[in-house]
């Protein structure tokens, strides 16, 4: 016999979608099936069955192989690596809980260390124009009951977030769109004619790296200026329909990810995006939301932003000021200029998703990574701790896209003694405190120079 | 005026946080009490005597004071000059982030390379950088509206992305060629660049002038031509190419006058 | 980056010390080497020509089998298939003279990796390729952010050469090699 879960929170992408229904097997062990998810999310619930699992933390020998160590002594290690480091980087924390999220970020403020989130290679540019210009956005129950125009601009939501255009942005019928997909009329706007494109309605193509030449044509023939006849590869014509277009609805949203934030001028792309969407309030109401992409990177800025006011690459290596400055304490930068002596990865793969250059620098200090699967990072670390999967076996808060705070849930036990990750930052931040009272120092400065004088 | 020489000992492992070595900091002490004055590389304090050799001593205020910064590693030393307010810093070879942010007065001199964020939100005083300098020259600070807001700042080499962005005043003169994004947010200002401007040059501007000898690769569609003119910059005359923007942003009005932001290229 | 490697443009990039990371770029790696591409290519009298390969400006963007992939395992054979590859446009396999499913070598100012080039899943316009997100990639993708943290995973100019003969390799040991560990193997995926 199984038993079904309903309503459980998929935690693969920043949809955050609701309406899963897992069955369990009868000693609440194994996931059986899984319905209503996507291709992503079932694969993530039915692949956490599959053999191989590591259940004890691994530490890197000399010669390369790994060695079964227990948690004590994990903690010990990571205890001591940090605090001897001048300048740890604690990066990650957007696949756990905002709980664990917050412990971690206690441990980070202990031992001096920069902590940065998935964000500062996804949508940091985002958040640095928002810091710039503000932002007028809405929540996805919004865009939902009211929006009869979507933009959809360097985001791709048929591969990234399988259910976004049928939960929220083309397909439902809400409120007072309850024509649903026929009320709305959908705009594309990319450099690649990709699966999204093919469901809109206008699919506008534009030469790679023009978004910001595009945004300010928009804005000046928005203002009933002249410009060129043809913007980054876009007709005058073309770009006056958008308008009409836009100018024509009762509620436009603008959906924007990747392709703006990676591309040539960053942050200027989405300032540029956010003013012109600031620019349409004249005529129509109009917002935007960013495309987050694991399901709890917008948490892990939500917490360090209550926390330490800043949402990501958060330096206190100070003790007592935070300090935030990306180009200078973002990871990449921090690894790549050498600015950082030890490195922890939670939740996330740095290894996979960093330019080479900056995945080099962390494989030659020394690296923690926490992490319930083997990845990149793992394979590159001098210690791996796995840990129970958020969502799966472990619930807990977890933040939408949109700002909204979700709160997950457990569906099966974690294998027996793997530790959650709020548990192991409870436990090293207790080894910390230990250490330090055992050196007579009262925060981690004073232990370096302890430690310094032992040495000597 | 009195000069200190300090001397770089070691080269830093990681990034030497030096907001001590300021004439500000220095003045009225003398190579022993310099000595003492802190400095961090990560979470560990140090003081500049770790690090630095110390020979002079200051004068007796800001403005009598020169300090000379030498030694293989000055490339690994922040926040040299930051703050200032008077007298004179020289570095003789490449300063690292923030190299005179903040800085309201005095001289700073650079012989190498200066690298991003130098000064930011610069108030006064004179900037000189014989090498290159790279992003957010002059720049606001993270979330600020206010960029550069006097002073001058003149660099002898290539300057990289972002330079003058929320710009309110003084002057930048680039001797060499900029990359994207020159005086975007501009509400002020004067940037003056002889070589070539890459792409998005005043993008988003309100007000301020900005001068490019090598024209842009890519000129913004929010500009647009309005006569031909000859005026001296920098000591030169030439006939330029006038263009106003960004008609895609906001502008002020003086005097019944809508306020434009000027772009001006050499005319062939 | 690897000894021998093809193309001596890269070997303008090749950092002898990779220590000194301030060599390499200022005004913008990709501004620098898309110049000085265009430059060399105009030199041999073609527009995207360069010896035996084209010069492509090149996105990495996610992508549903790559989504399920990274699920199903980092180090699994979905991932590998997913991942390892570069898609170009039909116009483009006619200009390289290669067939789709052929091994290409693909350098940029960052490096260099070899990959498996197909067709385009999602339309591209000529001169430009799409790699998935993942670790081959970011072998390519240039660690220079302008100063806002963020790396350039999007328009950065590689030049693609055929290579049926070069082979592929996995995802751990290609990071291995590259950041000179050696590999050893793991008994939970090996």
């Amino acid at each position: 016999m199984t038993k079904c879960i309903k309503n459980v929170i998929c935690t693969f992408c920043g949809t955050l979608c609701d309406d899963l229904e897992v069955d369990v097997s009868d000693d609440g062990k194994r996931i059986e099936q899984v319905r209503n998810a996507c291709a992503i999310g079932a694969e993530k619930y039915l692949h956490v069955g599959n053999p191989g699992r590591v259940v004890v933390p691994r530490m890197r020998q000399a010669d390369g192989t790994y060695k079964d160590v227990s948690y004590d002594e994990a903690i010990d290690f990571t205890a001591k690596t940090l605090l001897k480091a001048k300048k740890p980087l604690m990066y990650g924390w957007s696949s756990t809980n905002c709980e664990a999220i917050a412990e971690g970020n206690v441990l980070a403020e202990k031992i001096g260390g920069v902590v940065d989130n998935c964000a500062t290679v996804c949508h940091g540019s985002s958040l640095l124009a928002i810091q710039d210009t503000g932002v007028p956005s809405c929540t996805l129950g919004e865009v939902k009951n009211r929006a009869d125009r979507i933009i959809f601009w360097g985001c791709n939501p048929a591969h990234a977030h399988p259910r976004h255009m049928s939960r929220y942005s083309i397909f439902p019928r809400g409120f007072f769109s309850a024509k649903g997909q026929k009320g709305r009329k959908i705009i594309c706007v990319d450099c690649r004619e990709t699966d999204t494109a093919k469901v809109a309605d206008h699919f506008v193509r534009i030469k790679q790296s023009y978004d910001y030449e595009v945004f300010d044509a928009l804005r000046t023939l928005l203002r009933g200026e002249e410009i060129p006849d043809e913007v980054g590869g876009v007709p005058r014509e073309k770009l006056q329909e958008l308008i009409d277009i836009c100018k024509g609805g009762r509620f436009v949203t603008l959906f924007f990810g990747m392709g703006l934030t990676h591309t040539l001028g960053r942050n200027h792309n989405i300032d540029a995006g956010i003013n012109f969407i600031r620019d349409l309030n004249d005529y129509t109401k109009a917002t935007l939301i960013a495309m987050r992409g694991h399901y709890n990177v917008t948490g892990a800025g939500q917490v360090l932003g209550w926390q330490y006011g800043y949402p990501f690459a958060c330096d206190l290596s100070r003790l007592t000021t935070a300090r935030h400055n990306p180009g200078e304490t973002t990871s990449v930068d921090l690894l790549v200029r050498h600015e950082v002596d030890a490195c922890m990865v939670i939740a996330s793969d740095l290894a996979a998703h960093f330019p080479f250059e900056a995945t080099r620098r962390m494989a030659h200090i020394p690296t923690i990574t926490l992490d319930p699967h083997i990845c990149m990072s793992t394979e590159l670390s001098d210690l791996h701790i796995p840990v129970a999967i958020v969502g799966v076996e472990v619930g807990g808060c977890c933040y939408r896209m949109d700002n909204v705070p979700i709160d997950t849930r457990k569906v099966i036990d974690a294998p027996e003694g793997v530790l959650t990750d709020e548990e192991v930052f409870q436990r090293i931040n207790k080894r910390v405190d230990e250490l330090l009272a055992e050196a007579g120092c009262k925060d981690a400065a004073e232990y370096l120079e302890y430690l310094e004088k032992q040495e000597a | 005026m009195d000069t200190v020489t300090i001397t770089l000992k070691k080269v830093p492992g990681l990034y030497l946080e030096c907001e001590s070595v300021t004439p500000d900091k220095f003045a009225g002490k003398n190579a022993e009490e310099i000595a003492a004055l802190p400095c961090a590389e990560g979470k560990r304090n140090y003081v500049l005597g770790d690090w630095f050799e110390i020979a002079g001593a200051a004068g007796a205020t800001a403005a009598d004071t020169k300090i000379v910064v030498n030694g293989a590693g000055t490339d690994k030393c922040k926040y040299i000059g930051a703050w200032m307010t008077a007298g004179e810093v020289v570095v003789n070879g490449t300063a690292d982030m923030f190299t005179g942010a903040w800085m309201e007065g005095g001289k700073l001199t650079v012989k190498g390379d200066v690298r991003s964020f130098s000064a930011l939100q610069m108030k006064g005083g004179e900037f000189i950088i014989e090498g290159r300098a790279w992003n957010y020259l002059a720049a606001a600070y993270r979330g600020d509206w206010r960029g550069m807001q006097g002073g001058t700042i003149r660099v002898k080499g290539d300057v990289g992305s972002d330079l003058g962005t929320f710009m309110n005043g003084g002057t930048i003169i680039v001797e060499g060629n900029a990359d994207i994004h020159v005086g975007t947010h501009a509400e002020g200002g004067t940037i003056i660049i002889k070589g070539k401007a890459h792409r998005r040059v005043g993008g988003q501007m309100v007000k301020g002038e900005i001068y490019v000898f090598g024209g842009c690769d890519v000129m913004m569609p929010g500009f647009k031509k309005i006569e031909e003119r000859e005026i001296e910059v920098d000591g030169e005359k030439h006939v330029f190419n006038v263009f106003i923007g960004d008609l895609g942003e906001r502008h002020p009005k003086s005097k019944g006058e809508v306020v434009y932001g000027h772009l001006y290229t050499l005319k062939e | 980056m690897t000894a021998g490697t093809p193309s001596p443009l890269v070997n303008l990039f090749e950092k002898e010390d990779f220590e000194d990371w301030s060599k390499p770029h200022l005004v913008g790696a990709t501004t620098e080497y898309s110049s000085l591409l265009a430059l060399q290519a105009k030199k041999e009298g073609g527009e995207r020509k360069y010896g035996n390969g084209i010069i492509v400006s090149v996105v990495t963007c996610t992508e549903i089998k790559q989504g399920v992939a990274i699920e199903t395992g980092k180090t699994s054979q979905a991932y590998f298939d997913a991942c390892s590859v570069i898609e170009l446009d039909d116009e483009d396999f006619k200009t390289l003279g290669i067939n789709k499913n052929t091994n290409v070598r693909v350098t940029s100012a960052a490096g260099t990796v070899v990959l498996k080039a197909i067709g385009a899943r999602q339309g591209l316009y000529p001169g430009l390729a799409h790699i998935p997100m993942g670790p081959w990639a970011n072998i390519v993708v240039p660690s220079y952010t302008y100063s806002t943290g963020e790396p350039c995973f999007c328009g950065f100019d590689c030049l693609i050469e055929p290579a049926p003969e070069a082979k592929i390799e996995s995802a751990v040991k290609l990071m291995h090699e590259k950041c000179g560990l050696e590999y050893v193997g793991d008994p939970h995926y090996d």
